[in-house]
């Protein structure tokens, strides 16, 4: 180990939601002049550590020092006042102040004059340290209204205002172009010279080994491994984040793309209001699209709006297969389309009630007998052939759902449309968010079934590694238009993706 | 795969009756318990019965109707206006159709302006109530008195024949027909129904004619008990119903767990509890109410404490089960 200075320490932080340990007995020292990376499959515990943190989580066990004194925050207010600056994943913004309020947000005191405050001062202050920084962004604008890019730069401002001893960085590289990104790691480094010390994250591993000293590797909420000098490698990260499992049984094994003849869905000129504009595109049979784009490129919505859900302002989605025009939800389902959405416990599931009932929802229509009665045997068989078949971990489908993990949960958001007879077309969103390696594998192999049952895909993607290691055709969104259709072909990278992305 | 297990919070409000019936009938030293006062106990529930069955429908989307008492008065005025002079028969369908259609606009208005179903429901309140109040100051004697061939309606056998075959009706429509299915699911989870396929608008619409049309055939079950109408009619009524439900276990925000099970266990007690009172010496109206008021928030605080504790034990199970499964066989996700 180094002998530069200890800044910050945390012993032994466990933190669990339910039944879900986020974190468990995690260890992580952080110190001055270093840049320390976290790395982590997705779901592995790393924004539940920096959450803690930055004290706006408290850890069910475990204590932290910053330079040797122990600190316990009740608030993100104490990690400012211990000069821990840091950009969590979600906007910290408030969207309806401008870009100067909320870059001084938390630490307003010193622009109070009496009951009021000064805000030429603060118009003044915050043009001044965006400057400071090279960030073009306007100061009277309100947050909201700007995309997502100039929100970050809002964020990193607000984070170096306090300055930071402690600096750290949840994914915050992700939602940056690629010259922006740039002046981001000439900050890194400038604040590496002047002592400080740098805790971030981000999924691009390569990124990750060209800047760190320090990688902690963290594998199921546990800490898996502590790596520096030589040790910190792109190969070496990969194997400690995934563990047991290596990368080919993940994803797709054939690097040609493959699809049956037979047009499933024809999107046409499709638009919904500011999200994307005019995108057209065909999914056949049998086939994997993924949607890619940087965060505000629209692919969510793209993906809501071909099922129905968001409404369109122009174009069409048709399956000539059904000869039907999707506008509606009950249209889609009716048509054996489906949709799981990437927000689970608000839009997938009903977290209320039983794992019974949210299985039998998609279904209700066909579970009708000729009088129009739902028996109770049906239902319980349709409920407990969907747990049994896709391996629902749980005590029983009269079991509540909330009990279940992030991964089970999301079983059953995909299952319950899968036990649908009719079903030949499913669109997912981010489907292996916020789930653990085993039940990641799971839905991928999953997914390649389905592809050989002659299931028409649609995979929106956050994660580009995703999209590139499932996806016959990658579909790149940029600012709501479509830029480019990438087929599938072996040596296909990230790089490539993001060259159309951006 | 499936497992038994006994729900507590289900039971807490039938419990709850029963020590409330136990108690009124001592301190109504015994006069609860004679076969006229369980009679005129029955005759009082049919009718807040009929209501609630309609009531089912909007409360397991989680929505109320507020206006299902002032409906009750408009249905049965209008429909003594126009068929009053033959007999109950056709009142009871005119009463039927104007109710339906008050829940059809209460319905098609929440509808069609999103707009949250309970303020709805009271600008009806007090819209119809207006109206009715403007009816009745300006009709000669203030009231209206039925005739002996409407008031032949009110014989238990009649009253209880609708009562069953309606509660048939609702016990198909409810819990088995995927009407009722995609009720509780609204009731749930709205953005999931609505992701899901389930038509929420259309749903909505047809659960609030529904609770009108219950509202409606309810209002001869009351009316013919007071003889007839005054302004005041049905005030309370949606109250009472309310009530009654929430006693007999009906979640306060819809969902899959509304029965019709609870409103049939619910309504018989609030009516018990009601006359029970009465029965008690020295028991003034403000009493009442007060006594009403404590039942509702002992329930409503007893249930919400089980339902944390079932699902703590819920929890607890499922985490026990999972660490040793791990132990069988490690790598299983």
């Amino acid at each position: 180990m180094s002998e530069k200075e200890i800044l910050f320490e945390a012993r032994g932080i466990c933190k669990s939601f339910g039944p879900t340990r986020a974190n468990q007995d995690v260890d992580i020292t952080l110190r001055a002049g270093e840049i320390h990376a976290l790395a982590g499959e997705n779901g592995s515990g790393k924004s539940t550590l920096i959450s803690i943190l930055c004290g706006m989580q408290k850890p069910d066990a475990g204590e932290m020092f910053v330079k040797g004194q122990p600190y316990a925050p009740k608030s993100p207010l104490d990690a400012y006042a211990n000069n821990i600056g840091f950009v969590v994943q979600e906007l910290g913004i408030i969207n309806d102040l401008p870009v100067a309020y909320n870059i001084y947000l938390g630490n307003l005191e010193r622009y109070k004059q009496g009951p009021v405050l000064n805000t030429t001062s603060i118009f003044r202050d915050a043009k001044a340290e965006l400057e400071k920084h090279g960030f073009d962004v306007p100061v009277r604008e309100l947050a909201g209204n700007l995309p997502v890019e100039k929100r970050k730069l809002t964020e990193i401002t607000k984070a170096m205002t306090v300055e930071p001893s402690i600096l750290i960085l949840d994914e915050t590289t992700q939602a940056l172009s690629y010259d922006t990104r740039h002046k981001l790691y000439g900050i890194i480094e400038e604040e590496k010279k002047k002592g400080t010390a740098i805790l971030f994250v981000t999924h691009d591993v390569e990124e990750m080994c060209e800047l760190a000293d320090v990688v902690t590797v963290l594998r199921d909420g546990r800490l898996a491994a502590d790596l520096e000098g030589d040790d910190v490698n792109v190969d070496n990260v990969r194997l400690k984040m995934v563990g047991r499992k290596v990368e080919g049984s993940y994803y797709r094994d054939d690097m040609e793309p493959s699809a049956l003849p037979e047009v499933a869905v024809e999107v046409r000129d499709l638009s919904h209001g500011k999200a994307f504009q005019g995108v057209s595109f065909d999914v056949n049979y049998g086939e994997i699209v993924g949607i890619c784009g940087l965060s505000d490129a629209g692919i969510h919505e793209l993906g809501k709006t071909i099922c129905g859900i968001l409404k369109a302002n122009t174009g069409t989605v048709y399956l000539p297969r059904k000869n039907k025009f999707i506008k509606s939800p009950k249209a889609a389902v009716n048509s054996g389309m489906a949709y799981v959405p990437k927000d689970r416990d608000s839009e997938a599931l009903m977290m209320g009630t039983t794992i019974h009932y949210n299985e039998l929802v998609p279904s209700l229509t066909e579970l009708a007998n000729t009088v129009g009665m739902i028996m109770p045997s049906d239902a319980n068989n349709l409920s407990d052939t969907a747990a049994i078949d896709f391996n629902v971990r749980c005590l029983g489908t009269n079991q509540a759902i909330g009990a279940l993990s992030g991964g089970n949960k999301q079983k059953v958001s995909i299952s319950r449309w899968l036990v649908k007879q009719n079903l030949d077309i499913l669109i997912m969103d981010c489907p292996t968010r916020g789930v653990d390696v085993g039940v990641k594998a799971y839905i991928y192999s999953l997914i390649k079934q389905l592809k050989e049952k002659g299931m028409a895909l649609i995979l929106v993607a956050d994660e580009m590694s995703e999209a590139i290691g499932m996806a016959d055709r990658i579909v790149v969104l940029k600012d709501g238009k479509l830029n480019g259709i990438l087929n599938r072909h072996p040596g296909l990278d990230e790089h490539e993706v993001i060259e159309v992305m951006i | 795969m499936k497992q038994k297990k006994i729900n507590w919070s289900e039971l807490v409000p039938l419990a709850l009756m029963i020590v409330l019936f136990i108690v009124l009938a001592l301190f109504s030293q015994g006069k609860l318990l004679k076969a006229k006062a369980i009679e005129s106990i029955l005759n009082q529930s049919i009718g807040y019965i009929i209501g609630a069955l309609g009531m089912l429908f909007v409360m397991s989307m989680g929505q109320v109707d507020m206006s299902m008492g002032v409906n009750v008065c408009v249905s049965a005025t209008v429909a003594w206006l126009l068929v009053g002079d033959y007999g109950w028969f056709p009142m009871l369908i005119v009463c039927c159709i104007v109710g339906a259609l008050i829940g059809a606009v209460n319905g098609i208005l929440s509808a069609v302006f999103d707009v949250d179903t309970f303020m709805i429901t009271i600008a009806m309140q007090i819209g119809l109530r207006g109206l009715i109040n403007v009816y009745f100051q300006n009709s000669e004697t203030g009231r209206i008195v039925f005739a002996k061939n409407i008031l032949a309606f009110d014989k238990l056998p009649i009253k209880l024949t609708i009562l069953i075959l309606f509660t048939l009706l609702v016990v198909y429509l409810f819990e088995f027909h995927p009407f009722g299915y995609r009720c509780r699911a609204i009731g749930e989870n709205v953005v999931c129904a609505h992701e899901s396929g389930i038509d929420v608008k259309k749903t909505k619409i047809l659960a609030f004619m529904l609770a009108g049309f219950f509202g409606g055939l309810a209002a001869l079950f009351l009316c013919c008990r007071t003889g007839g109408m005054t302004r005041e009619t049905g005030t309370g009524f949606e109250m009472r119903i309310l009530l009654g439900m929430f006693l007999g276990g009906m979640p306060v925000g819809g969902g899959m767990d509304s029965r019709i099970y609870k409103l049939l266990i619910g309504i018989p007690g609030i009516m018990i509890i009601l006359s029970g009172l009465n029965m008690i010496k020295g028991v003034g109206t403000g009493e009442f109410q007060l006594v009403e008021a404590l039942i509702l928030l002992a329930i409503l605080l007893l249930s919400r404490v089980i339902k944390q504790a079932m699902y703590n034990r819920d929890i607890v199970a499922m985490a026990k089960a999972l660490s040793e499964d791990e132990k069988r066989n490690p790598g299983n996700v």
